[in-house]
């Protein structure tokens, strides 16, 4: 599975990509990185990947707005997991309603990112 | 529902400590205990590490975290899985992270108080002797703890109803 972080720590798409190893660990192929919505967009556009981990509070393109801008890609339909502090009702609500498929909230477990994953992703 | 016009220094203390010891305890091992509280007009001077994330909306303010650079190397270290040796980039990239949790949990605990509040991104200064200043107009809240990847840290909240 090919996977692609959006986080603009770089130490959270690390930790994201470690605790992803430990909960698949013969599941992940490649992960790519993106710092933003905007650049998860662009590598959207020339990489293959099957799921999508994005942060919500981020600079320039954030997390919800990266949702709104997917849809009116070709890569509409990649599902997305939003790994995020900001767990609110109201935030919740219009992800979902932006076409998120599953909420993460930091800080998580392995077992969490598994669950939620097997969730989004059913083998 | 309709924001609350005081907080209580006991249910922001408690908020502060509940989203810090629930991050700890995930991220970062041995998780951090609770010392007691301070009220300031102003935090006196840092040598270390600071980390500042604003809220805005019915309620106002800047929350920090503070720890010197000792802690900031050690904390760095535990979440790189690897020993650092000097404030770097990943160092203050990871002490942010931490804060944007700390203080987005605190936010999520605090909002049936204070009704819907947006967090910032974090914004990381390192260097010696240097003081920060809040626009806002009230006391700071400072929370300290003492965590077992060696040291002691402090989250400062300074947060105001606003007209």
């Amino acid at each position: 599975m090919n996977i692609l972080i959006v986080d603009d720590s770089s130490v959270m798409r690390k930790i994201l990509e470690r605790s992803l190893r430990q909960a698949v660990p013969n599941g992940i192929d490649r992960v790519v990185e993106a710092g933003d919505g905007a650049e998860a967009l662009s590598k959207l556009e020339s990489d293959t990947v099957e799921v999508v981990f994005s942060d919500i509070n981020m600079p320039n393109v954030n997390g919800l707005d990266f949702l709104r801008r997917l849809k009116e890609t070709p890569q509409k339909d990649v599902p997305v997991i939003m790994v995020t502090t900001e767990g609110g009702e109201k935030t919740v609500r219009e992800a979902i309603s932006l076409g998120a498929k599953g909420f993460i909230r930091k800080p998580f477990t392995p077992q969490q990112m598994e669950s939620t994953l097997a969730k989004v992703m059913p083998q | 529902m309709p924001a609350e016009t005081s907080i209580d220094t006991s249910l922001i203390v408690g908020a502060v400590q509940r989203a810090t010891e629930s991050v700890f305890s995930m991220m970062l091992n041995p998780p951090a205990e609770d010392e007691p509280h301070q009220i300031v007009p102003q935090p006196e001077p840092v040598d270390g590490v600071v980390a500042l994330v604003g809220f805005a909306g019915p309620w106002a303010g800047t929350g920090v975290l503070f720890c010197d650079e000792h802690f900031a190397r050690k904390m760095g270290s535990a979440m790189l899985m690897t020993e650092v040796a000097e404030i770097n980039g990943d160092v203050l990239d990871g002490l942010g992270e931490v804060t944007n949790m700390v203080l987005g949990n605190f936010k999520e605990g605090l909002e049936s108080l204070t009704g819907p509040l947006q967090l910032s991104v974090p914004t990381v200064v390192y260097g010696k002797n240097f003081s920060t200043r809040s626009g806002i107009r009230a006391e700071w809240t400072l929370v300290p703890f003492t965590s077992g990847v060696d040291g002691r840290f402090e989250v400062r909240i300074c947060i105001q109803q606003q007209h």
